[in-house]
C-alpha cells in the first residue's frame, strides 16, 4: 500500500472525501450532541428529557431539525439584509474551518490520512475562531434590536478578553513540545497526555473555552432573563438553526483541540480482542442502565466499539475523550448559575489573565533550567 | 493555481478597498475593510510567511476590526450624509488620487525584482522558527524598544481616559 498522500491526483481526492465525510459526520454529530446535553441535563435536573420521538426520544433531534428547516423564515423589518444574512453563514463556516486542522486522522492500509497537516495549526485555529466574533456582532448589529445589539456587544467584549487567556494558555505547549503543529503536539513523547507536564494550562485553556464558546455559566451574550434571546432573538427557522449548529460545533471542536493538546489525542492502549469485547461488553451494559438509547441502539453502538478494535484505535480512543470533555461542559451547564458581566470581565482581566502570564513565565524558568 | 489563487485575492484586496471609499453605510466600509485584510493574509501566506499570514489575521481582522464594528455599533446606524459644504472636494480627490497613483507608478517602475537567493529555502523562511530566531538575536533591541513604546501608549491611554475622576 503507497501513500496515496503524495500523489498530487489522489491527493486531492482523499482530501475531498475527507472533507465530505467530515461534514456529513460532524452535523450529525451535533444534532445527538445536542441530544446528549438534553439528556444528561434532564438526568441532572432529575426530569425524562426528551422522550416521546421515536425510542426513547432517539429521533427528537430528526424531527427538531425538519421542523426548524420548514419553518417560515421571518425576517423582522428594518434590518440590514445583506449582514442579516452573512452573520449566520459565518457563524458556520468558521465552526466548520477549524475542524480542518484538527487531527482526525483516519487510518486505512497503515496510513494514517487527515484533511489538512498545517505546521502553524494552533494559529491558523486561533485565526478561524477569531472570525467567530463577526458572527455575533453582525448578528446583533444588523438585528435592528435592542437585546440584539447588546447581546452581540456583550459578546465581542467578552470573545476579546478571553482570547488572549485561551492563546496564553497554550504557550507552555509550544515551549514544552516546540511546535505549532497539532500532529507534533500529540504525539509528544508517544502521545503522553500534556495535561500531566502542565495541568494549569489544561485548566485555563477549558475555562477560556468555555467563555469563548458563550457556553453556561459564561453564556452573558444571550442571557434569556435579560436579553431574551441575545444576539440571536431576531433569527428564525434555518437562520436561527445555523446560529444553533454553529454553537455546538465549536463546542465539539474545543474539546477536539483540548483532547488533541492536552489529553494526548488519539493515544491509548492497544489492546487485543477479547479486551474490545470485554469492553463493547460494558458499553451495551452501561447504555441499557443509563437508559440513553434504545437496547437494540446499545447493541449497534456496542457493535461499532467492537469494530474499531480492528479498524481504527486512535479514533476510538480520540472520541472517547471528546465525549468526556463534551460531557463537563454539558455538567458545568447544568450546575452553576450564570455569572454576573462585572464578574466575567473581573475574572477574565484579574484572574486568568495574570495566572496565564504567570503560567507561561513558570513553565519557561524551569523548561530553561531543566535542559 | 498560484496564480489564480493571487488573482482572486488581488480581486478581493481592490475590490475591498474601493468598497471602504465608495459605501456610504459605515458598517459596509469596516466590513470592506476586513475583507482587504482577509485577501491580504492570503497574500502572506502565498509569499510563504506563514506566521505574518496567522498574526493579520487574529489581529487585523480579529481585534482591531472588532473594535472598529464595536464603536460603529456603539454609535448605531447612522449614514454619512453627502457633504454639503466642500463643493469643490471631488476635483480636490481627483487630482489628489491621482498624483499620487502618479507617483506609485513612477516609484514601482524603478524597481529591480530579482529571483530569491539560489540558497535560500523558501519552506523555512516566513516560519515562526525563523521570525522568533530573528526577533530574539539580530533584531532583540528593536523589537523590544518597539514593545516598550506600546506600552507606554497603553499606559498613557489609561492616564488620559481616567484623569478627570478623582
Amino acid at each position: 500500500m503507497t501513500n496515496l498522500y503524495n500523489d498530487p491526483f489522489w491527493h486531492w481526492i482523499v482530501v475531498l472525501a475527507a472533507m465530505l465525510a467530515l461534514l456529513f459526520s460532524l452535523v450529525t454529530a451535533t444534532a445527538y450532541v445536542v441530544f446528549l446535553e438534553r439528556v444528561v441535563i434532564g438526568h441532572i435536573q432529575r426530569r425524562p428529557g426528551p422522550n416521546r420521538v421515536g425510542p426513547r426520544g432517539f429521533l427528537q433531534m430528526a424531527v427538531d431539525g425538519i421542523k426548524l428547516v420548514t419553518k417560515e423564515s421571518f425576517i423582522p423589518r428594518n434590518v440590514d439584509l445583506f449582514t442579516y444574512i452573512a452573520a449566520p453563514s459565518i457563524a458556520v463556516l468558521a465552526a466548520l474551518l477549524t475542524w480542518s486542522v484538527v487531527p482526525f486522522a483516519i487510518w486505512f492500509g497503515g496510513v494514517s490520512y487527515w484533511i489538512a497537516n498545517v505546521n502553524i495549526g494552533i494559529l491558523v485555529i486561533f485565526a478561524i475562531s477569531a472570525m467567530n466574533v463577526y458572527a455575533i456582532m453582525l448578528g446583533g448589529y444588523s438585528s435592528n434590536s435592542k437585546y440584539s445589539l447588546l447581546g452581540g456587544l456583550r459578546s465581542a467584549a467578552q470573545l476579546i478578553s478571553y482570547e488572549m487567556s485561551l492563546g496564553l494558555s497554550l504557550v507552555p505547549i509550544f515551549i514544552i513540545t516546540g511546535s505549532l503543529r497539532l500532529q507534533t503536539i500529540e504525539g509528544w513523547h508517544g502521545g503522553l497526555p500534556l495535561i500531566l507536564v502542565a495541568p494549569l494550562s489544561f485548566v485555563i485553556y477549558l475555562i477560556s473555552a468555555v467563555a469563548e464558546t458563550n457556553r453556561a455559566p459564561f453564556d452573558l451574550p444571550e442571557a434569556e432573563s435579560e436579553l431574551v434571546g441575545g444576539y440571536h432573538t431576531e433569527y428564525s427557522g434555518f437562520k436561527f438553526a445555523m446560529f444553533y449548529l454553529a454553537e455546538y460545533m465549536n463546542i465539539t471542536a474545543v474539546s477536539a483541540i483540548a483532547t488533541v493538546v492536552f489529553l494526548g489525542g488519539g493515544s491509548g492502549p492497544v489492546l487485543n480482542w477479547v479486551l474490545w469485547l470485554a469492553i463493547a461488553v460494558a458499553v451495551f451494559l452501561l447504555l441499557l442502565w443509563s437508559r440513553f438509547v434504545p437496547p437494540f441502539g446499545a447493541l449497534v453502538v456496542a457493535a461499532i466499539v467492537f469494530a474499531f478494535a480492528g479498524l481504527d484505535t486512535p479514533l476510538f480512543w480520540f472520541l472517547i475523550k471528546v465525549l468526556a470533555i463534551l460531557f463537563v461542559y454539558i455538567w458545568l451547564r447544568s450546575t452553576l448559575p450564570r455569572l454576573r458581566y462585572d464578574m466575567l470581565m473581573q475574572l477574565g482581566w484579574k484572574v486568568l489573565l495574570p495566572l496565564s502570564i504567570v503560567n507561561v513565565i513558570v513553565t519557561a524558568l524551569v523548561f530553561v533550567a531543566l535542559t | 493555481m498560484a496564480t489564480f489563487i493571487f488573482l482572486v485575492a488581488a480581486a478581493f484586496c481592490i475590490a475591498g478597498a474601493v468598497g471602504i471609499v465608495l459605501f456610504r453605510d459605515a458598517i459596509r466600509s469596516v466590513l470592506s475593510l476586513v475583507a482587504v485584510m482577509l485577501a491580504l493574509s492570503s497574500l502572506y501566506l502565498m509569499l510563504s510567511a506563514q506566521f505574518i499570514f496567522a498574526v493579520q489575521v487574529i489581529v487585523y481582522s480579529g481585534a482591531v476590526m472588532v473594535l472598529f464594528l464595536f464603536v460603529i455599533a456603539l454609535m448605531g446606524p447612522v449614514r454619512e450624509q453627502p457633504s454639503t459644504r466642500l463643493r469643490f472636494q471631488g476635483l480636490l480627490a481627483v487630482i489628489v488620487a491621482g498624483s499620487f497613483a502618479g507617483l506609485v507608478v513612477a516609484m514601482l517602475g524603478g524597481v529591480r525584482y530579482h529571483a530569491p537567493d539560489k540558497g535560500a529555502v523558501l519552506s523555512t523562511f516566513g516560519s515562526v522558527e525563523s521570525i522568533a530566531y530573528g526577533l530574539f538575536t539580530t533584531y532583540l533591541y528593536p523589537f523590544e524598544l518597539t514593545s516598550l513604546l506600546l506600552l507606554v501608549a497603553a499606559v498613557g491611554a489609561i492616564y488620559m481616559s481616567r484623569r478627570e475622576r478623582p
